[in-house]
């Protein structure tokens, strides 16, 4: 891993295309500015974790039961009205 | 099947063949999370899965998607398409863009069924190109339970 110190309002370049700035430091957390182009996704690491999980779980769909999640989903829905 | 040119198939696990025209397909300008080299799919539905519908990848016939209109279970449930991504949809009308979230319904278990309400999938019918898009609202996770959201409304903790 490569380690950097910068200061307040000092860049990181990597690449041409993408920019992170250290905005400022309070206590324990650090904001970050970062400039990517938009084919470069860009999340809090837990997050796109939690997404890509949930994507993996949802995303093997053979063996989806459509017809017992109608059934719930209606009888809740008239249950509700 | 819509006018388009030379119909395609493709063999799924799920629906068997499905035959479908270039005009049909949606493209993915970014991969969904963990499926990033998958880029083409079509949405498929029909009475038999209504509210549902599929989101069936083309390239890689094992993987569908279960989609829902949020509104179904969540009438208030309101996407904010970041600009960045008006512009890579080549959104000009609203109108023409659906936003579905996935759905997991786990195997015997359709009751435990969940909603993805943190990243959307947003579709451009017009451009025929789709986005998951990741929201920052605080409230949203990816594994909300649609029957406890019909049931009691959406709780704001941060399950998932």
């Amino acid at each position: 891993m490569l380690i950097l110190t910068r200061k307040v309002g000092e860049s990181i370049a990597i690449g041409d295309e993408i920019t992170i700035k250290v905005l400022g430091i309070q206590g324990r957390q650090v904001r970050l500015g970062v400039v990517a182009p938009t084919y470069v996704p860009v999340h809090r690491e837990e997050i796109y974790k939690k997404i890509q999980e949930e994507n993996k779980r949802a995303g093997n769909g053979k063996e989806i039961d459509f017809e017992a999640a109608q059934r719930l989903l209606n009888k809740k829905k008239r249950s509700g009205e | 099947m819509a006018t388009g040119g030379k119909v395609h198939q493709v063999v799924t696990p799920r629906f068997g063949r499905i035959e479908f025209t270039e005009a049909e397909i949606l493209t993915a300008t970014v991969g969904l999370f963990a499926f990033e080299d998958l880029k083409q799919f079509l949405l498929l539905s029909s009475p038999e899965m209504r509210p549902f519908e599929c989101l069936q990848s083309i390239e890689k016939p094992e993987v569908v998607f279960a989609l829902l209109d949020p509104r179904v279970f969540l009438p208030e449930y309101k996407v904010e398409i970041p600009q960045e991504v008006v512009e890579e949809l080549q959104i000009e009308n609203l109108e023409k863009v659906r936003q579905l979230v996935i759905v997991t319904i786990p195997s015997g278990k359709a009751d435990k069924m969940t909603a993805n309400l943190l990243a959307p999938i947003v579709i451009n019918i017009e451009s025929r190109k789709l986005k998951q898009v990741v929201l920052t609202a605080p409230e949203y996770h990816t594994r909300h339970s649609i029957l406890e959201i019909l049931e009691k409304g959406l709780k704001t903790d941060t399950g998932g």
